[in-house]
């Protein structure tokens, strides 16, 4: 079960949350620290611990959707720990021993709420409801969509629907990085365990968040672009109408400087005008009109918008 | 294992599919893990069961992402603020 040998603290972690606070010890020195906080060096307890602070929340927060749930996980982790600090004994398992105590804790919040959590059982599964599919055209979506609500929140209902058993070995392997051997330590349970319980929670959440990656999202403005349209609606933005009615004397430069801006200004945003734009400009050109038959970059002198 | 493999060393959708997270912790011992990275390769069904499940994968598996949308949707809703500010001081 002890895997001295693999290291505990993820790279995930260690490169994307540490580094924003303060550094994690290396694992060598976790054990000189901890000697001395069991000595009563309180202050060096809490720089060992304050690293792994954000991974503990995000673990907690994602097996209980509660915020308040998820701050007292990782109170009643900190402070087991450093009542439990002369248990540790290999400074390469610290993230891990950490981890299983917070398992711990967020199971006891778990049994609170509900009358009978099982965290062994791995019957009521079907398999035959992950028949093969057609799922070629499924898109990417960034990681980063996780902070779209109707991303959140359909990740967070499909965690939710995976069984306590399965969502904690989830979260601790693909949230949070932890490898199969490192899990099974974690949960105290073997590898082949969590390997199959893993298994079922993949395909599970792939197939319920099936509809995030098959239909399109809705397009998501940027916030520059935000503040550009509440800019431009200030500024009294040119109706289509008029940008419609103007426009083959846009066309032929006959507008005036102003007006001739907030044309543009609402081409810029306005895909519908643009196109007509478009189309009337290639009109023109296919009429043989006199007047547009020269190709505007022969034209000297006079403005040719494009 | 044995038979799930032909005798031609092939391996059918089925069992790729019952072993797809074994195959992709690599944790399946010769020839089986061999026998299911040439299916794959060549069955769509199958590669796009890998495909959707690291598409998937990629979504939920980056912490900073995770920290930032806790920031957005958890941490910053008024009614917890104070309180989360709070917890934390006390930690
Ligand atoms: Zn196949």
């Amino acid at each position: 079960m002890a895997s001295a040998n693999t290291p505990t603290i993820c790279q995930g972690c260690e490169v994307t949350v540490l580094k924003q606070e303060a550094d994690p010890f290396p694992p060598e020195e976790i054990m000189t620290v901890v000697e001395r906080a069991k000595e009563g060096d309180v202050d060096a307890f809490w720089r060992l611990v304050e690293p792994f602070q954000q991974c503990l929340y995000v673990t907690a927060y994602s097996m209980l959707r509660n915020a308040g749930d998820a701050e007292e996980v990782v109170q009643e982790t900190m402070l087991k720990a450093l009542k439990h600090l002369d248990q540790l004994k290999d400074g390469h398992r610290f993230r891990g021993w950490l981890m299983t105590i917070a398992t711990n804790e967020a199971r006891m919040i778990m049994r609170k709420g509900m009358k009978e959590v099982s965290f062994e059982d791995d019957a009521e599964w079907d398999p035959k409801i992950f028949s093969l599919r057609d799922y070629a055209d499924w898109k990417d979506v960034p990681s980063d969509a996780l902070e779209r609500k109707e991303v959140w929140e359909a990740v967070h209902r499909a965690m939710q629907s995976l069984s306590p058993a399965c969502r904690e070995v989830f979260v601790l392997r693909d949230v949070q990085h932890f490898t199969v051997p490192e899990v099974a330590d974690i949960l105290a349970i073997n590898e082949d365990k969590v390997s199959v319980r893993l298994h079922r929670a993949r395909l599970q959440m792939r197939d319920l968040l099936a509809p995030l990656f098959r239909e399109p999202l809705s397009p998501w403005i940027p916030m520059k672009m935000m503040a550009d349209m509440s800019a431009i609606m200030i500024h009294r933005l040119v109706s289509c109408k008029k940008v419609l009615r103007e426009i083959s004397s846009y066309i032929d430069g006959e507008v005036n400087p102003d007006l001739r801006a907030r044309i543009e200004e609402h081409l810029k945003y306005c895909r519908r005008c643009k196109l007509v734009l478009n189309t009337t400009r290639k009109i023109l050109y296919l009429v043989a009109d006199d007047k547009v038959l020269i190709p505007p970059f022969a034209i000297k002198g006079r403005q040719i918008p494009h | 294992m044995g038979r799930d493999i032909s005798r031609s060393g092939k391996v059918k959708c089925k069992t790729v599919i019952r072993e797809l997270t074994n195959y992709m912790e690599g944790r399946l011992s010769e020839p089986l893990q061999s026998a299911i990275e040439d299916h794959i390769k060549s069955c769509r069904d199958c590669s796009a069961q890998m495909e959707t499940t690291r598409k998937m994968l990629h979504l939920v598996g980056d912490e900073q992402a995770w920290l930032n949308a806790l920031e957005r949707h958890v941490l910053k809703k008024p009614a917890a603020t104070s309180e989360d500010a709070a917890h934390k001081k006390e930690l």
